[in-house]
């Protein structure tokens, strides 16, 4: 117990003076957090019309105004393609000599259909069924990304002892091998203190952020260690940490999107589904809304599955790192 | 710098990167699958789901010529060839081949994998890069150059590999995020819009929308033109941060 808490001190102690020598690195780790989160508190509190659409007419007093539903802006002339590829617009719409519309769009007959009514009759309600989740619910997907790369960049530490061959000193000194990766594991923990900060500034200003904060920091710490348990794993697996490194960050881009970072719409289709449902990121999602709906105790085994998920990486992380890298090289 | 010997070490560096099956993943694997989860998350929305893929396949290329920065930092400092690089800095070669031959390397790596990824990608999902794709592929190439010079650069001026991987693809994700890699920035309005063209990421994709959509070529000199020359700034930059310690 003594090897444990000397070790822990000091190597808690040695990689916050690593870090400090990584400054910069560590700001831009922030910033990119910060600036992720700002972003989704700003896309929950603005108001998306259903659709963007340029009006195509020589006589400006004859289209239809912008209502919440319909975002019109006025042009003499049809924009280009690109702007229908890059969702600038919506839709096209260009008036007949009747009275009826021409209507050119990407998107399917529905949207096409409601477009048209809302043309003819600005004042109407449309709902295409377009839901978003609460505001902490779209804070955590937006932070979801960052955080988990944020946990790759800070086990810096980890990688870089291991690829030179401290793991092996370790193993003859009377030190605590448990100390030295809790230690680790605490100092990418304090990686969440800035994005807690923030959203402490974000609720005194007044904004609606979804959780207390205590809850945010729990749902914060859990990602984060879910991030830090992949990263020992992918660290404890693969010899080089630059492949490491990539593999992890390409991995956790792909699984965050699919598991609803950044509130992307979200398609449904039995292979899909079941996949998603195996992601942790995904069942930690599941958690926070029904938490963030008042009722956690529905995903209580979803939160269970995350931690759970963690545990087992941390474990074989462990194994492995006794098997490959503590004996004598 | 005597060039005798940088064709040796070019190819060097060439044969280990497409013997880093990471790195050759990252480079098709992942962008391929980026298109498909994404285009097909996003296509219900759509009458037919290649307009999706066309959107980010468009974008994910775009992602991925900034992210050749990765790839750069991987190449440059990797531990395999950290000692042969040691005795390069002391051979006639000179400092200056070992960081020249990492960015070319990883350009040309980067460019020939991504230009494969178009071949396969355009005609298996129905999508359309323009009448000419030659004029696409053409952009493609001081794109990719600049995100290699930055990767490059990223290396020699924080002086670890590890960090200038961490940092680079944070910022590389950043800038993509607010250029509309995954959603676009157009379709929210106002100020994300604004926002979006503070990123280059947004210049440059709104180039590659235009010369796949439109067959509009007016935005491909200046982005040619800018790429070279931030590719030479910051292989100027290089030049000046580089330092042979940092292989000790």
């Amino acid at each position: 117990m003594m090897a444990f808490f000397g070790t822990f001190r000091s190597v808690l102690v040695n990689d916050f003076a690593r870090a400090r020598t990584q400054a910069v690195a560590s700001a831009v780790l922030i910033m990119a957090t910060l600036v992720s989160m700002g972003l989704g508190l700003y896309m929950h509190e603005t108001q998306h019309p259903m659709a963007h659409i340029a009006y195509v007419t020589q006589d400006a007093a004859q289209a239809p105004a912008s209502s919440d539903e319909l975002d019109v802006v006025v042009v003499d002339q049809k924009p280009a393609e690109s702007l229908l590829v890059k969702q600038r617009y919506d839709a096209y719409v260009m008036p007949r000599e009747d009275g009826s519309f021409d209507i050119e769009t990407l998107h399917g007959g529905d949207f096409k259909m409601a477009v048209g009514a809302l043309v003819a009759d600005p004042s109407l309600h449309v709902d295409l069924g377009q839901s978003q989740g609460g505001p902490g619910y779209q804070m955590i997907g937006f932070m979801m990304l960052f955080l988990l790369m944020g946990s790759f960049g800070g086990l810096f530490v980890f990688s870089q002892d291991k690829e030179e061959g401290q793991l092996a000193r370790i193993s003859v000194a009377p030190v605590s091998l448990a100390g030295y990766l809790a230690a680790h594991c605490v100092f990418c923990l304090t990686n969440v203190i800035p994005e807690i900060a923030l959203l402490a500034v974000f609720q005194a200003l007044g904004h609606d952020i979804g959780f207390t904060l205590l809850q945010y920091l729990g749902l914060v710490s859990a990602l984060t260690l879910l991030g830090l348990a992949y990263a020992l794993f992918l660290h404890s697996l693969i010899r080089k940490r630059d492949n490491a490194n990539m593999l992890g960050s390409a991995t956790i881009m792909l699984t965050s999107l699919l598991a609803g970072g950044f509130s992307l719409a979200v398609r449904h289709a039995p292979v899909i589904d079941a996949i998603r449902d195996a992601l942790p990121q995904k069942r930690l999602m599941d958690f926070a809304s029904a938490l963030e709906n008042g009722v956690p105790a529905d995903q209580y085994a979803s939160l269970g599955y995350v931690l759970g998920f963690a545990a087992v990486l941390c474990t074989v992380s462990w194994l492995l790192i006794r098997r490959r890298y503590m004996r004598a090289l | 710098m005597d060039m005798n010997g940088f064709p040796a070490i070019l190819a060097m560096d060439m044969r280990n990167l497409f013997r880093n099956p990471v790195l050759l993943g990252y480079n098709t694997v992942f962008p391929i699958a980026f298109i498909l989860i994404l285009g097909w998350l996003t296509g219900d929305a759509y009458a037919h789901v290649s307009d999706a893929y066309e959107y980010y396949a468009v974008t994910l290329l775009v992602y991925g010529m900034f992210s050749g920065a990765m790839t750069a930092t991987n190449c440059f400092m990797e531990r395999d060839i950290k000692k042969p690089n040691l005795r390069i800095i002391y051979s006639p070669s000179g400092a200056s081949a070992i960081w020249a031959s990492k960015l070319i390397a990883s350009f040309l790596f980067d460019y020939v994998l991504h230009v494969a990824l178009i071949l396969v990608c355009v005609p298996l999902l129905g999508i359309s890069i323009g009448v000419s794709p030659w004029v696409f592929i053409a952009l493609m190439a001081p794109v990719e150059l600049f995100g290699s010079a930055l990767g490059i650069f990223g290396c020699c001026v924080l002086h670890s590999e590890e960090f200038a991987s961490t940092v680079l693809s944070l910022v590389v994700s950043l800038l993509c995020v607010l250029g509309g890699t995954f959603f676009s920035p157009d379709a929210l309005g106002g100020a994300i819009a604004a926002v979006s063209y503070l990123s280059p990421v947004r210049w440059v994709d709104d180039t590659f929308f235009a010369i796949a959509c439109d067959n509009d070529l007016t935005l491909f000199w200046p982005v040619f033109a800018g790429a070279i020359v931030l590719s030479a700034l910051l292989a100027i930059g290089c030049k000046k941060f580089f330092r042979t310690e940092d292989y000790l």
